[in-house]
C-alpha cells in the first residue's frame, strides 16, 4: 500500500519572503519542475506529486509513494538540494538550511511537518491516516511493468 | 585524527566472553540516575588495554532516549540526537518488521512485564563463568538499590536476559557466527591496510562528515557525544523445532537428487548464504570446505551475478550485499554494523518444541541508527533495495523475515542451473520479544551524565 506525504508548512509573511514566493511561483514550471520531474522518475517510487500554495500562507508538498519514508526523504534531499533549500527559506520557523541539510535533520524536520490524513491507514502499519488507492498495494515498479506489457 | 580508546566503551572492540547478563533499569529520579551512572562509570570497561586479558566482568552501559531524559540532559541537546533513537522502537516498528497484531508486536514485548517506554538503561556484563557473572549482577543490583534505580525483570518466570555460547561460535539453527565483522581503521594518519577497511566514523559519534553523517552532527551536542556509539538491542526468539521441521520436509522436496541429510544442509546454507560451518556459498556452492569456513573474501556481483550459488535473499546477501548494485534511492549506501550478540537458552535437537525460551540477544553497534534501522532491518523484511530483486520485490529474508509484514510474500526463490526452485509458504522462524535503542556514552558523556551537565 502506498504511503502519503502531506508536508504542510506555514509561509513567512514578510514582504521580502512573499516577493521570493511570487518569483518561485513564476519560474516554477520552467525552472523547478523539470528537475523535480527527473528526480521523481529516477526514484521509481512516487505515484503522484504536486506542490500547492494556499492563500500565500501555507505550502504543501503532497505525494503518494511506495516503501520506506526515510529512504524516500533522503533520496530527495540529495537529488534536489537547491529546490528544498529554496522552499524551506520561505517557511516560517524552518531551521537554517545548513542545519537540516543532513540526513538526520532533514528526515526529522520533514516528518515533523507531515500531516496525518483523517481516518486509519489500511494495511501499512504506518500511522499516516487513510489513503484510497484503486491499485491496492501495487507499486510504481509493478504498475509500470504491467503497463509495459500492455503497450 | 586518532581515536583514543580510553574514551570509548570496550563494547566497540570486544565482548568475547563465555556468558553475558543484560540488566534492564528504569530511572525514577534524575538524582538517583546520576548517582547510579557516576558509581557505575568507574567499573565500565573502556576500549583501551587488552580486552582479552581484562578481568571479569566486562561491563558496559547504554541508555535509551527516555533514559537520557530521565537523566535530565539538556532538551536542546537531546533534540540533536539521531531521529530514530529519539523516536524509540515502538514508533518505528514497521521498519523493524514488528508488525502490530503479529507475534513481534511491540505491545507484547518484555513478556508484557513492562512498557518499552520504561526501559531507561541497560547494563551488559560479560564473564568467563556463571559465578563471576552472578557476582557482577549482585554488585550492580546493590548499586541500583542504593541509588534508587529500579530493575525491570523481562520474563514472567523472574529470570533475566543472559547469553551463553553453548558451542564455539554456534547459534541456534546451527550456524557459525562471528566470521564477518567490519575491519575498522581508527587512525586517519595511518592509511587503511586494505580498501575493505572502514572508517571509525561509521561507529563513533562526534565525528560527523558529509560522507559519514551521524547525529548530533556538530556543536556542543556533538562534543558531548564524541566517542559514544549507538546500539540496536534485539531480544529475538528462535523457533528451532519449526526450523528443523521445515528443513526436514522442504530440503528433500527441493533437492530430491540429494540424500535427505545433504538436502537439509543445502537448504539451510541457501537461507543463510554460508554453510553451517561458515563456508560461503559463493566460494563453495556444492559442499562446506573447512579451509574456507572462516573466509570473508568474496563478492556477489562478480562471483555470482545470477544467485545460483548464493540466493539473492540469503541472510548475508541482504545485510551485507557487498558489491551488489543498489537502487538509485539508496543514496546512502549500505551501513555496516558491529555485531556483538550472543545466543541465549539451551540448544534443542529435533522437531518437537520443548516450550523453552531460546534465541539471540542481538546487539548491533553503529553511528547512524536511523540508517541501520531503515535499511538493514527493513530490507530483511522486504528485499527491495537492488535491481537483483526485480523479479519479485516482495520477498523477505527466509530466516528472519516477519511473514505478517504487509505487502510481502513468504516465498524463497533459489536460482539453480536447471531453473529456479521456490519455497511457497515460509513459516515464521523468529519473533521479537523486546527492543531498545541505546546510546553508549564515551568518557565525556559519562562524566556529563554523572554530574548532571550536558
Ligand atoms: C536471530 C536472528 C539472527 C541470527 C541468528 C543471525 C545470524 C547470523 C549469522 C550466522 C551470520 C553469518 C556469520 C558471519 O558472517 O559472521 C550473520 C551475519 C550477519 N548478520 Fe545476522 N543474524 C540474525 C539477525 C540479524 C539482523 C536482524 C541483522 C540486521 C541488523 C543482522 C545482520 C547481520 C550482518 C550485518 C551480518 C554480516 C554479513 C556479512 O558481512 O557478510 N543479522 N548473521
Amino acid at each position: 500500500m502506498a504511503l502519503s506525504l502531506n508536508f504542510t508548512a506555514p509561509l513567512k509573511q514578510d514582504p521580502e519572503s512573499q516577493e521570493r514566493l511570487r518569483q518561485l511561483t513564476a519560474v516554477f514550471a520552467d525552472q523547478v519542475q523539470p528537475e523535480i520531474d527527473a528526480a521523481l522518475a529516477k526514484s521509481e517510487l512516487v505515484h503522484f506529486a504536486r506542490i500547492l500554495i494556499i492563500d500565500n500562507k501555507y505550502l504543501q508538498v503532497l505525494t503518494e509513494f511506495d516503501g520506506d519514508p526515510m529512504a524516500y526523504t533522503e533520496f530527495f534531499r540529495t537529488a534536489l538540494p537547491t529546490v528544498f533549500e529554496q522552499i524551506f527559506s520561505l517557511v516560517e520557523g524552518a531551521p537554517p538550511w545548513p542545519e537540516i541539510n543532513n540526513p538526520n535533520g532533514f528526515y526529522e524536520y520533514t516528518h515533523s511537518l507531515n500531516l496525518k490524513a483523517l481516518g486509519e491507514s489500511v494495511d501499512t502499519g504506518y500511522d499516516h491516516g487513510y489513503l484510497f488507492s484503486a491499485f491496492g498495494d501495487t507499486t510504481v515498479r509493478e504498475i509500470k511493468e504491467k503497463i509495459g506489457s500492455i503497450l | 585524527m586518532k581515536v583514543d580508546f580510553s574514551e570509548v566503551q570496550g563494547i566497540i572492540r570486544t565482548c568475547r566472553r563465555v556468558t553475558s547478563r543484560h540488566l534492564i533499569f528504569r530511572f525514577d529520579s534524575g538524582r538517583g540516575a546520576r548517582a547510579f551512572i557516576r558509581e557505575l562509570a568507574e567499573r565500565i570497561t573502556m576500549a583501551d588495554g587488552d580486552p582479552n586479558s581484562a578481568p571479569d566482568p566486562l561491563l558496559n552501559v547504554g541508555m535509551t532516549f527516555n533514559g537520557l531524559q530521565a537523566l535530565e540532559v539538556d532538551q536542546a541537546m537531546l533534540g540533536e540526537f539521531d531521529a530514530v533513537f529519539r523516536l524509540g522502537p515502538p514508533t518505528v516498528k514497521m521498519a523493524l518488521g514488528d508488525v502490530p497484531g503479529s507475534r513481534s508486536d511491540p505491545a507484547n514485548w518484555w513478556e508484557n512485564r513492562f512498557a518499552t517506554d520504561d526501559v531507561h538503561c541497560l547494563v551488559h556484563l560479560y564473564a568467563q563463568s556463571d559465578d563471576a557473572a552472578a557476582d557482577a549482577v549482585q554488585a550492580v543490583r546493590q548499586l541500583a538499590d542504593s541509588t534508587g534505580v529500579t530493575e525491570l525483570i523481562p520474563r514472567r518466570d523472574g529470570t533475566i536476559l543472559s547469553g551463553r555460547w553453548f558451542a564455539v561460535r554456534k547459534m541456534h539453527f546451527g550456524y557459525t557466527d562471528g566470521i564477518s565483522q567490519p575491519d575498522i581503521f581508527w587512525d586517519d594518519e595511518t592509511p587503511p591496510r586494505s580498501p575493505e577497511q572502514i572508517d571509525f566514523r561509521n561507529f563513533l559519534l562526534g565525528y560527523s562528515t558529509d560522507k559519514y553523517a551521524s547525529a548530533p552532527s556538530s556543536g556542543a551536542a556533538a562534543d558531548f557525544a564524541r566517542n559514544s556509539t549507538y546500539g540496536l538491542f534485539r531480544w529475538i526468539y528462535q523457533d528451532v523445532a519449526a526450523f528443523n521441521q521445515f528443513l526436514a520436509v522442504q530440503g528433500p522436496e527441493l533437492f530430491p537428487e540429494l540424500p535427505a541429510a545433504d538436502a537439509e544442509e543445502l537448504l539451510a546454507a541457501k537461507m543463510m548464504g554460508r554453510w553451517r560451518d561458515g563456508t560461503p556459498l559463493v566460494l563453495s556452492p556444492e559442499r562446506p570446505d573447512p579451509q574456507l569456513a572462516k573466509s570473508n573474501d568474496f563478492n556477489y556481483a562478480i562471483g555470482d551475478p545470477d544467485g545460483q550459488r548464493c540466493p539473492f535473499s540469503a541472510h548475508i546477501r541482504i545485510v551485507n550485499p557487498r558489491d551488489t548494485p543498489l537502487d538509485p534511492v539508496v543514496v546512502e549506501g549500505v551501513p555496516r554494523v558491529l555485531r556483538c550478540g550472543m545466543p541465549y537458552g539451551a540448544p534443542l535437537q529435533g522437531t518437537t518444541d520443548d516450550g523453552a525460551d531460546r534465541g539471540l540477544v542481538g546487539m548491533f553497534l553503529c553511528a547512524d541508527l536511523r540508517k541501520v534501522v531503515h535499511s538493514l532491518t527493513s530490507w530483511v523484511m522486504r528485499n527491495d533495495f537492488s535491481p537483483v530483486y526485480n523479479a519479485n520485490r516482495r520477498v523477505q529474508d527466509p530466516l528472519f523475515g516477519n511473514r505478517a509484514m504487509p505487502g510481502t510474500r513468504a516465498e524463497f526463490s533459489i536460482p539453480r542451473v536447471g531453473g529456479e526452485v521456490t519455497v511457497k509458504s515460509l513459516p515464521d522462524f523468529v519473533h521479537t520479544k523486546g527492543t531498545a535503542f541505546l546510546f553508549y556514552p564515551g568518557k565525556t558523556a559519562l562524566i556529563g551524565l554523572s554530574q548532571g551537565a550536558g
